[in-house]
């Protein structure tokens, strides 16, 4: 990088290094060892120390009277519907803008770029009404409906990128030896753009993952992970210990994919921020 | 019949004309190079025949079937590109597979076909690798193998040799001529190299900003540019040109510029008062008397090329005016000495100044 | 993190040119297929997005508590915008929150990213992945976590001390410590809200930044260097201006992130103590469920796009100028 630096100046980086990232996770490692605590105010995770002992029933208590089994299934039904379903439909859109010639094609396109920076709040109100009109309050349906519409904008815009990178030349061999559209989508260019598809599909779990505000509108009782958590915390302010064993099982499934898939997660959230 | 045929095939990208009034026939089993320098309307003018773009005016003909509203897939020709464009997810077998699979082959047929191509192209070994394994020219030869097992009317061929280092060329080139002997296929091959077209075309197609400025044998358009463009594309080290006046003195034809007076032998009948003279190096050799030269001319070395067994040597003759001039390895001839050189009868090549077009050889 | 990064792609569409030239179909090609393939995602999209906003602009032109039919009121819920204190309240809180959730993630990361970018650093990926841990995890399970941190045993009794007060108080500054807890104090609500927003961004940003400067050909600093320049001139003269991209970024998404505020003002204070952590996200929610003020929220969340489109578009002009070459 620059001139060689001295061996202070690298101890120095890496225990600001350290620090920083102390800083980062500590709530979170906080949180962590909390859960592990013995329920009720009387025990107080300071967050400076291990919990004296380590009680493994306040994720029984949070899983089953708490309920998060059945918030983490919703959650993960949701993610399941809609992961897939989002990630297919932008490559279908995404491919039609990248490679076809339509009339209108900018129009719709610009459309759907809209959506990228109409904020939830404006349609909230509507979206309620309409819902609730349909009668698709507190249900999945709703849920996986709305993140999709509104996981597709970014979702085609993303993926029109990765496809258009693919060299034309791909392309025009796919059209001489008779490939159909559907064909060379599938069999040539999807393929070549695995990782990106990879990434928007990490994105997009991660974005359903987290969603609160639909699920706090939409839900009364079928709530998912976050939703379910809010509530719990409402509910039990003082026992921490509790608390903090649902908000690690909430976390969980996030984290893991995020250790799994680190390199496209961060990837994806880089480069879309960046290139644009 | 698989000739390919243009006719009066004009291209437009908005403003910009890439092609104009293009007419051109290719006979069956001919091998046709198109070549110019970038921009010329090559690439353009195959493209069109393979359907990757759409002619603003005229006709193109495959075999005899206009093919000008058909989508690539239904004009039976198979195409080489420059990048290879091979599918990175697949095998070499299955690259080479799947136009034949597009076109609902039965697969003992494919396999056969594949085999075969794999056999011509030496590429057995090859077929269960991905293309990320191969090297540039494995690669290459399984783009030539998917053309191959199409068995189509028509190969095109897009620059195919340019990403190949030099000797993989040269090798190369005459592989992909013999190969194409072999099959018979009318082929249209693209190229900016005109070594390449002169040693692969049975004719050669030399094309400058859309225009189509000759066709013929190597050996016709080497001999018989049509115009100075030509002249000084085909032929390398370049023809030197000059401007010089005609007057008609000593019992003939004499060129003169400044200075400079040049009998020519041979009388070509009524000129311009001044045309453009063209002399190929390989025609102009250092001044020797008796050897029936047609000159001598006199200047300063401006440049001295060793070329192994022979050299260059650039001698300006007047105010801007550089021929250049053959020597042998031998020649200690060095930058500022005066030399006097002279030309080859017969080897003076005249030019109208006003259309470029070519006049007379004297 | 959706909602951003979502921005700054459309931000960056946007100012490409934009062609309008009647498409030339190759031979053969269908001229309709394009259609099919676009059509699912457009009709999710605009059956569920954009005819909401029709939807909106209406109902926004109405008094109605959701339940009885509503009155026609025509813009005066608009008008509400200017003579309700309440609603630029929120906004003005939302600045205020940039100045964490932006502004000082942008300082701390680019200063630490600047000091860190003098050696290798071996295992970045670790480091990385713990770094990025604050904007990865839910909102509400870190809001949670921060509940605990500011956790206050004043006002509650038996409710346990968070690891803040209990730091505070260790060191002998507990009587910093406001009696009803940092969340329920009316002047340390929001900053503490801002700090958690401060936490949650300055990885984001330091990685962000540090991946830039590795960018920046060395080659640039070695001519400032034989040119004179100390430490700080290098910063201006070869940092700054190769990190232009990642700045413009990175506060686009801040600033556009902090206007859509929610999540972690529902778990850390429920737009509380009294207003002084409502924001805009809050307002509309709370219009919509508590006080039945339906046809207000809808007209809030139009003025709120509205703004997000001014803004976007304001930041990006001011940022390409400022850019010059």
């Amino acid at each position: 990088m620059n001139t060689a630096a001295s061996r202070m100046q690298i101890a120095f980086n890496y225990f600001l290094l350290v620090l920083v990232s102390i800083v980062a996770i500590y709530p979170l490692v906080g949180v962590l060892l909390a859960s592990f605590y013995p329920p009720g105010p009387a025990s107080q995770p300071t967050g400076f120390q291990l919990p004296p002992t380590f009680e493994w029933h306040n994720y029984v208590t949070a899983w089953t009277q708490g309920h998060f089994s059945s918030y983490s299934m919703t959650s993960v039904i949701v993610a399941v519907v809609m992961v897939p379903a989002s990630v297919v439909l932008s490559i279908l859109g995404g491919y039609a803008f990248a490679t076809m010639r339509f009339r209108g094609a900018n129009v719709i396109f610009y459309l759907f770029i809209l959506g990228l920076i109409i904020p939830t709040e404006a349609t909230i109100v509507p979206l309620y009404e309409d819902m609730k009109a349909l009668g698709l309050l507190d249900t999945y349906w709703v849920l996986i409906i709305l993140e999709v519409s509104g996981e597709v904008s970014f979702g085609i815009y993303w993926m029109r990128a990765a496809f258009m990178s693919a060299p034309r030349s791909l392309l025009e061999a796919a059209r001489i030896d008779g490939a159909s559209s559907w064909r060379t989508l599938w069999r040539i260019l999807v393929p070549f753009a695995k990782p990106a598809i990879l990434t928007l599909s990490v994105l997009t779990f991660a974005d359903s993952w987290n969603e609160f505000f639909l699920a706090l509108v939409f839900t009364t009782s079928r709530f998912t992970a976050p939703m379910g958590l809010a509530s719990f915390q409402g509910r039990y302010t003082t026992n921490i210990a509790l608390v903090s064993a649902g908000a690690v099982i909430v976390a969980l499934p996030i984290v893991i994919v995020f250790i799994i898939f680190q390199r496209d997660f961060i990837r994806g959230m880089l480069t879309g921020a960046v290139k644009g | 019949m698989a000739r390919v045929t243009y006719e009066n095939v004009t291209k437009r990208f908005g403003e910009v004309t890439a092609l104009r009034d293009f007419s051109l026939q290719i006979e069956d089993g001919e091998f046709v190079v198109l070549v110019g320098p970038s921009g010329s309307g090559k690439t353009t003018a195959l493209r069109l025949i393979a359907g990757l773009e759409a002619l603003t005016a005229g006709e193109i003909r495959v075999g005899d079937r206009v093919v000008n509203r058909l989508a690539p897939r239904d004009r039976d020709i198979a195409m080489v590109f420059q990048d290879y464009a091979l599918y990175p997810q697949m095998t070499v077998y299955q690259n080479l597979a799947f136009g034949l699979k597009m076109r609902k082959m039965s697969k003992a047929e494919i396999d056969r076909r594949v085999h075969r191509a794999a056999d011509m192209l030496d590429i057995g070994e090859l077929l269960q690798r991905k293309p990320r394994a191969l090297s540039g020219g494995q690669r290459q030869r399984v783009a030539l193998g998917r053309a191959l097992v199409r068995e189509p009317q028509a190969f095109l061929m897009d620059e195919p040799l340019s990403n190949l280092d030099a000797k993989l060329r040269v090798q190369t080139r005459s592989e992909i001529k013999h190969l194409q002997k072999q099959v018979g296929t009318t082929t249209v091959y693209v190229t900016h190299d005109q070594v390449e077209a002169m040693t692969m075309g049975d004719r050669i197609a030399i094309m400058s900003e859309g225009v189509l400025e000759q066709v013929g044998e190597p050996r016709s358009v080497y001999e018989h540019p049509a115009n100075v463009f030509v002249a000084g594309f085909i032929g390398s080290p370049a023809m030197s040109f000059a401007r010089m006046n005609t007057e008609r003195g000593d019992g003939g034809l004499v060129l003169s510029h400044g200075e400079i007076r040049l009998k020519a032998t041979g009388d070509p009948g009524p000129l311009p008062s001044e045309v453009i003279v063209g002399v190929r190096p390989e025609h102009a050799w250092l001044w020797q008397d008796g050897q029936g030269l047609v000159g001598p001319l006199e200047g300063r070395v401006e440049f001295a090329e060793m070329l192994g067994k022979e050299s260059m040597i650039g001698v300006g003759v007047s105010d801007g005016v550089t021929f250049v001039v053959h020597a042998g390895a031998d020649s200690s001839i060095m930058v500022s000495d005066r030399v006097r050189f002279g030309v080859e009868p017969g080897r003076l090549y005249l030019f109208d100044p006003a259309t470029d077009a070519a006049l007379a050889v004297v | 993190m959706q909602q951003e990064t979502e921005i700054a792609a459309a931000v960056a569409v946007g100012s490409r040119r934009r062609g309008r030239r009647k498409p030339e179909y190759l031979p053969g090609e269908s001229r309709r297929i394009g259609y099919l393939y676009v059509a699912p995602a457009f009709i999710i999209y605009a059956a569920f997005n954009l005819y909401q906003l029709g939807q909106g602009v209406n109902i926004s032109f109405y008094n109605w508590d959701g339940l009885t039919p509503g009155t026609w009121v025509g813009l005066a819920n608009y008008r509400e915008f200017f003579t309700d204190p309440s609603i630029r309240e929120t906004y003005m809180h939302v600045l205020e929150l940039m100045v964490f959730y932006a502004l000082a993630p942008i300082a701390i990361g680019l200063s630490l990213a600047v000091m860190l970018s003098r050696i290798r650093i071996r295992g970045l990926t670790f480091f990385r992945m713990l770094l990025f841990l604050p904007m990865v995890i839910t909102d509400i399970v870190t809001a949670v976590a921060w509940v605990w941190i500011y956790g206050s045993s004043a006002n509650i009794p038996g409710h346990p001390e968070g690891p803040l007060n209990v730091v505070l108080k260790a060191v002998g500054l507990g009587r910093f410590i406001p009696t009803e807890g940092w969340l329920g104090n009316f002047h340390t609500a929001l900053p503490a809200v801002g700090v958690f927003g401060m936490w949650g961004g300055f990885g984001f940003s330091l990685i962000l930044f540090l991946a830039g400067i590795m960018k920046i050909p060395s080659s640039l600093y070695e001519a400032a260097r034989v040119d004179g320049a100390n430490a700080w001139h290098e910063f201006r003269a070869v940092t700054l201006p190769g990190l232009r991209y990642e700045l413009q970024v990175v506060l686009v998404l801040s600033v556009i992130g902090t206007l859509g505020t929610f999540d972690e003002i529902y778990v850390l204070t429920s737009g509380g103590p009294g207003t002084e952590t409502s924001v805009p996200a809050w307002q509309i929610w709370s219009r919509l469920f508590n006080t039945g003020q339906v046809g207000s929220a809808a007209a809030l969340g139009l003025i709120m796009m509205v703004i997000v489109f001014a803004v976007t578009y304001t930041l990006n002009k001011l940022l390409e100028r400022g850019a010059g070459d």
